[in-house]
C-alpha cells in the first residue's frame, strides 16, 4: 500500500477512535435526560424485591449466588401490630401467653424471629424483629404474616450483602418477576408508603385477624 | 507462571469454598430495640412507632469509585511502562496479581470492563443508569489501547489475568480453519451483547463469563473478613458461592486454558474486539523490524495468541495489532532484538 494512503487511513482511524471515545464519554457523563433527574431519585441502582409482587415462595433462599443468600426477611415496625401471638413467629397460635416464649412452636426453622416484651406485661405489646445473622430468606414468616397477619414482614435484598451481579440469579428464576433493578432507598421502608390500617392495635390483634 | 503458585491459587479458592467459619454474630449492628421503660412517654408503643426509622443498608461507599479508578489507572500505567520498556514477559505476574486481588477478589470481578459493554449499551439510551466508575472502566482501557495497544488484556483485566495465571506454559495452536471461525465469535458476542442489553433481555457477556464464581467467592470471603475485623455482622456457617454447575463450568474453563491460552479472551470476549479495533490505529504499535529479522520463526511459535503470521509470498512475519495482547513474549524471545 502506498505510504501516504496508509498514513491517511491511520489518521482517519485515530480520529474516529477519539471521536467515538469522546462521544461515548460525553453521552454517558453529561447526557442524562433532564426530566429523569426530577422523576427519579439520584443514587445507586440496586437489585430489590418489589413487595407488591413477591409471593414469598422461598426461591430467594437458594437461587442467590451467595449462600447464605443476600436476601433477608425484615419486619416493618411501622406496620407491625405488636401482637401477643404473631403469625410470623408461631405456627400454632392456640397457646397461652405465658408459654409462648418457652414452648411456642416457631415458624422459623432457624428461630430468627425474636419476640421481646415492650410494655403491658405478658398480654401487652411485643416487638418482633428478625435476626439477620440467622435468617436464610426462606420467607416462611413473611408468607404467614402476609397471608394471615398485618403484612408487616417482607423480604429484602440487602444492598450491603448483594454483590450486584449484572444479571441477578434470583431475578432469573423469580416466578413473579418481583426482582427489579431500581434506585436504592431505606430498605426497611416498604417502598416508603405506609398503610396503617391497624392504627389502634390491641393485645388481641392475632385473634382479631383470625375472626 | 510457576506451577507452585498456580497450585497455591487453586488451594486458596478451594479453601475458601470448603473452609467452615463457625463464628456467630455476637453483636449485630442493627438498631437497639428499646424496652417500654426507655421511652419516657405515656403512649409507649405509639411513640416507638413514631420514632422508628427504617434501617438503611448502604450498597457501598462512594470512596470505592475513586479507589477503582485510581487502581485501574495505576495498573494500566504499570502495564504501559512494562510494555514500553520491553520488560521480559515473565514479569507480567506483578500487574496480574494486583489486578486479580483488587478487581477480582476485593471487588468481586464486578464491574469489569468486559461486562460494562452491556452497561454502556444501556447507557447510550439511559445515561443516568451508568455510574462514573462503570464509564471510566469502559473508556480508560480503550483510550490506553489507542496509544499503546491492548495493555489492559495482559495487565488489568481480572478475567484475563485469571486465565493467564492458571494457564498452561505452552499454548497449543489450533488448526487454521477452526481457529479462523472461532475468531469471529467475539464480534458476534459483541453485537449480541449490545442488542440483548438494549432489548433488556439479559446481560449475555455476564452469562458467558465462566470465571465469575471464583470472583464472587473471593468477594464474599474478603467482605466477611472485613466485617469480622470491624466487629460487624458476620453470618454464621459456611459461606459458599455458586453451585456445582457453576464450579464445573469454572473447572472446565480453567482446564481448557491449560491447552489453549486464554480461551475466553480470544474466542468470546466482546471487549477485546473494541480494544483490538483501537489497537489497530494505535500510535505505538508492536512491529517486526524487517531489516533485522532473520525469519527464524521463534516469535511465531511462542506467540500465545497466534497474532504473528507469515506472509506466504514475501515470507515476512507480521504482527496483527488487532490480536496482540502486548505480553512482550515476542520481544523477549527475539534473538535479534528486532521486535519493538
Amino acid at each position: 500500500m502506498n505510504p501516504g494512503r496508509r498514513r491517511f487511513i491511520q489518521f482517519g482511524g485515530r480520529l474516529i477512535g477519539v471521536a467515538a471515545l469522546g462521544g461515548t464519554g460525553w453521552r454517558i457523563f453529561t447526557g442524562s435526560d433532564p426530566d429523569a433527574v426530577f422523576s427519579q431519585p439520584t443514587g445507586p441502582y440496586v437489585w430489590r424485591i418489589n413487595p407488591d409482587k413477591c409471593t414469598f415462595c422461598g426461591l430467594c433462599e437458594t437461587a442467590c449466588v451467595r449462600f447464605p443468600s443476600a436476601v433477608k426477611a425484615v419486619n416493618d415496625q411501622k406496620k407491625c401490630s405488636y401482637c401477643v401471638a404473631c403469625y410470623g413467629h408461631l405456627s400454632d397460635l392456640h397457646i397461652s401467653s405465658e408459654k409462648i416464649q418457652s414452648e411456642g412452636k416457631r415458624v422459623c426453622p432457624y428461630d430468627a424471629v425474636a419476640r421481646r416484651e415492650f410494655s403491658g406485661g405478658k398480654d401487652g405489646y411485643h416487638i418482633y424483629t428478625i435476626d439477620d445473622a440467622k435468617c436464610t430468606a426462606c420467607g416462611k414468616c413473611a408468607k404467614r404474616c402476609n397471608k394471615l397477619g398485618t403484612k408487616s414482614m417482607f423480604l429484602i435484598i440487602r444492598p450491603d450483602l448483594c454483590i450486584g451481579c449484572n444479571r441477578c440469579a434470583i431475578a432469573a428464576v423469580c416466578p413473579e418477576q418481583a426482582v427489579e433493578w431500581a434506585h436504592s432507598y431505606p430498605e426497611d421502608d416498604f417502598r416508603g408508603d405506609y398503610e396503617l390500617e391497624h392504627a389502634a392495635v390491641g393485645s388481641d390483634e392475632g385473634e382479631r385477624a383470625t375472626s | 507462571m510457576n506451577r507452585w503458585w498456580q497450585l497455591i491459587l487453586c488451594l486458596v479458592l478451594a479453601g475458601w469454598q470448603l473452609a467452615g467459619a463457625q463464628e456467630t454474630a455476637t453483636d449485630p449492628p442493627s438498631y437497639k430495640i428499646p424496652s417500654g421503660e426507655d421511652i419516657s412517654s405515656n403512649e409507649g408503643i405509639a411513640t416507638y412507632r413514631e420514632q422508628y426509622r427504617p434501617q438503611q443498608y448502604f450498597p457501598e461507599s462512594a470512596a470505592w469509585v475513586g479507589a477503582d479508578i485510581a487502581m485501574l489507572a495505576a495498573i494500566l500505567l504499570l502495564g504501559c511502562v512494562m510494555v514500553w520498556r520491553q520488560v521480559h514477559t515473565r514479569h507480567f505476574w506483578l500487574p496480574a496479581v494486583l489486578s486479580l486481588l483488587y478487581f477480582g477478589f476485593l471487588r468481586g470481578g464486578c464491574i469489569c470492563p468486559v461486562g460494562s459493554v452491556a452497561n454502556l449499551a444501556i447507557g447510550i439510551r439511559h445515561p443516568e443508569r451508568v455510574g462514573l466508575s462503570t464509564g471510566v472502566m469502559f473508556l480508560l482501557p480503550l483510550a490506553v489501547a489507542l496509544f499503546i495497544g491492548r495493555v489492559f488484556c495482559i495487565a488489568g483485566c481480572p478475567l484475563g489475568v485469571l486465565q493467564h495465571l492458571l494457564g498452561g506454559r505452552r499454548s497449543h495452536t489450533l488448526p487454521p480453519l477452526p481457529h479462523a471461525i472461532l475468531r469471529i465469535f467475539p464480534v458476534i458476542t459483541l453485537v449480541a451483547t449490545a442488542w440483548l442489553a438494549l432489548r433488556g433481555t439479559c446481560f449475555l457477556v455476564c452469562l458467558l463469563d465462566p470465571y465469575k464464581t471464583a470472583f464472587f467467592l473471593g468477594y464474599g470471603w474478603i467482605e466477611r473478613i472485613f466485617h469480622w475485623l470491624h466487629g460487624g455482622l458476620v453470618e454464621p456457617g459456611v459461606l459458599r458461592v455458586g453451585d456445582l454447575t457453576s464450579w464445573g463450568i469454572f473447572a472446565a474453563a480453567v482446564l481448557l486454558g491449560r491447552w489453549i491460552y486464554r480461551p475466553f479472551c480470544r474466542f468470546v470476549c466482546p471487549y477485546g474486539v473494541l480494544l483490538g479495533l483501537f489497537s489497530m490505529v494505535a500510535f505505538k504499535r508492536r512491529r517486526i523490524e524487517q531489516s533485522q529479522c532473520v525469519q527464524c520463526g521463534i516469535c511465531e511459535k511462542q506467540c500465545p495468541v497466534d497474532a504473528i503470521t507469515r506472509d506466504p509470498k514475501t515470507r515476512e512475519y507480521t504482527i496483527s495489532s488487532y490480536h496482540c495482547i502486548q505480553c512482550n513474549g515476542c520481544s523477549s524471545s527475539c534473538r535479534k532484538d528486532g521486535i519493538h
